[in-house]
């Protein structure tokens, strides 16, 4: 497998299809990173430029006795020009299970995204495809509510650009 | 138009699960969607599992 190193970035990139490789001077930066929880891996923030946007879950790792100072990792999060950050977990709770809040964050990612919902709840249907009916509504409620989520957040949020 | 997203900090399920929704709604719009792991050099014991696409 190949892997390009990029100079200033301390990371690689490999691809997941064994035939490609990377070029990461067409790759940049990020435009969106979808996060689960506000503490933002140290490695990542390279890709990142001021006009990133980051989606996070605000509540995450409430468990987790050495998680690092969340109030900090909020400000940092909020000092950020573009940035969402959801009660992901609970939403996905609300829903009957918290693992699936990697949908209410995509779902709040999708308004960032050159994709329709219709495209993202027919995809969560073929990917759920051999699932429960009832699992299926769940993550697309649960999408559905990201989405909501996230405007509300880009409305009340005085620091966030809508 | 062209969107780079990362997605990190899930358990691998939930990440593979996400980057297939993805993968398949780009389909639906005829867009392209590369998948490429970035691997995390400052923590070697525990692979990290973080996802990037590139949506052209």
């Amino acid at each position: 497998m190949k892997i390009k190193e990029k100079k200033a970035i301390r990371n690689c990139f490999v691809s997941t299809d064994e035939s490609s490789v990377l070029d990461s001077a067409n790759v940049g930066s990020a435009d969106l990173l979808i996060s689960a929880g506000p503490k933002l891996p140290e490695d990542l923030l390279d890709y990142l430029t001021e006009f990133s946007w980051v989606i996070s879950d605000a509540n995450s790792f409430d468990n987790i006795l050495n998680y690092p100072e969340r109030h900090e990792e909020y400000i940092k999060i909020k000092s950020r020009k573009n940035h969402i950050l959801i009660n992901a977990s609970d939403i996905a709770a609300q829903h009957g299970d918290d693992r699936i809040s990697g949908l209410v964050l995509l779902g709040a990612a999708s308004n960032l995204l050159p994709l329709s919902e219709s495209d993202f709840v027919k995809s969560i249907y073929k990917v759920f495809l051999a699932k429960k009916e009832e699992l299926i509504k769940i993550n697309i409620d649960s999408f559905r509510q990201g989405k909501i989520a996230a405007k509300e957040y880009l409305t009340t949020s005085p620091k966030s650009i809508a | 138009m062209k969107s780079n997203i990362v997605i990190a900090g899930f358990r691998n399920q939930c990440i593979d699960r996400l980057v297939k929704i993805i993968e398949t709604a780009v389909q639906s719009e005829k867009l392209l969607v590369k998948t490429f792991d970035i691997s995390n050099n400052e923590n070697k014991r525990k692979k990290s599992y973080q996802k990037l696409l590139c949506i052209n």
